[in-house]
């Protein structure tokens, strides 16, 4: 009869050996679910300090301040507009960091500080971070409130601004500084960080 | 189980072969090994409170080689505990934080660093040398000249003329 039979498979060793199975897997999905977190792709910093502010001007005559950009994710690099590599090809990275990014790219602000503000004019930024994308903000100011920049962020500027660091510092949305990023990670990694940070929100 | 004087010869030319890449494998591995032998694992340097200020007083500091190795997939935390942002290549170290970064690509270079007199740290992250790459080792030196030796021995050795039985 196929009820006995039922009956008969689901004795007591039986239940205490799917109950066990069920439970070991269970046990298995924690470990891989705690254990398999996504992770910051660049220079991590622990404890991450409070970013250094940065009260300068945009490209637009406007006042710019890190507090500002609360809520937002800020990826602030420092280069000069006339660079013949690095800088563009920083600013190429982030451009295509933003398309990965799609809608969450509306909470992500990307800030250039010039290291050349002889010839970095306002408009001078603003053609040039033009060319990369639409809400790409370009910062200059007085030479004693970049010289303060500079320093804060551990920039160090040679050969009347042509020489500098080179780091795509990570501010997160509560105005942290959790990572650093060599220009060279890969578009969909620093898609993939600011989406992390976004979610930690 | 006889085997015929040809099979044997072949048999026998791979086996020399085999233990001529292991001899020579090996002893380059004894020779030339450099800590990458080893799994991944997290390195730590610290910076000491007061480098830079002796740093600036032209003071060396001792306790940090001038280059050092890495393995792929190991970790490199630089905890500082001096009162200034230091960098180290791609890392950024802010007073008082540590910074981590997964060494991921196989690369080798001298990085700029603000806590060494000379401004400069070699970092060589080499991929890890496991019992799998020494055995493929083995291999790639004992099959060709396992090859040459068959050869050596089939055409350059003549064969005995066996006696009808």
């Amino acid at each position: 009869v196929p009820g006995e039979r039922f009956a008969l498979l689901m004795n007591k060793k039986s239940l205490i050996a799917a109950s066990a199975a069920i439970a070991a897997l269970a046990v298995i999905a924690l470990y891989v679910y705690l254990t398999d977190k996504p992770t910051l792709h660049g220079s991590v910093i622990d404890p991450p300090p409070s970013a250094a502010e940065v009260r300068l001007t945009d490209f637009n005559g406007q006042p710019f301040t890190l507090e500002n950009e609360r809520g937002n994710v800020t990826l602030v690099y420092f280069g000069f507009t006339n660079c013949p590599d690095e800088c563009p090809l920083t600013m190429a990275q982030l451009k295509l960091a933003m398309g990965e990014l799609g809608p969450d790219s509306d909470r992500t602000t990307v800030v250039l500080v010039t290291t050349d503000p002889g010839r970095d004019t306002p408009p001078a930024l603003k053609e040039f971070l033009g060319r990369f994308h639409g809400s790409f903000v370009g910062l200059t100011g007085a030479p004693d409130q970049l010289a303060q920049v500079w320093k804060d962020y551990g920039v160090t500027v040679m050969d009347g601004g042509e020489t500098h660091s080179n780091y795509i510092y990570v501010i997160d949305t509560a105005g942290n500084l959790v990572e650093t990023l060599l220009p060279d990670v890969p578009p969909a990694d620093i898609a993939a960080d600011v989406r992390l940070l976004l979610d930690a929100d | 189980m006889r085997l015929s004087p040809l099979l044997k010869r072949i048999a026998i030319g791979m086996l020399a072969g085999l233990a001529f890449g292991l001899i020579i494998s090996e002893a380059t591995y004894f020779f030339l090994r450099n800590g990458e032998d080893r799994s991944a694992q997290v390195i730590e340097i610290n910076i000491p409170p007061g480098t830079s200020q002796k740093i600036q007083a032209g003071f060396p500091e001792p306790s940090l080689p001038a280059s050092m190795t890495f393995v792929t997939g190991d970790t490199l935390v630089v905890n500082n505990r001096d009162s200034v942002t230091h960098q180290l290549g791609p890392l950024f170290i802010p007073a008082g934080s540590s910074a981590s970064l997964k060494l991921d690509a196989v690369q080798k270079y001298a990085a700029s660093c603000t806590f060494r007199p000379d401004q400069y740290f070699g970092l060589d992250v080499r991929p890890p040398l496991t019992l799998q790459t020494r055995l493929v080792g083995i291999v790639q030196a004992g099959l060709p000249m396992g090859f040459l030796f068959v050869l050596y021995g089939v055409f350059a050795i003549p064969m005995k003329k066996v006696a009808p039985a």
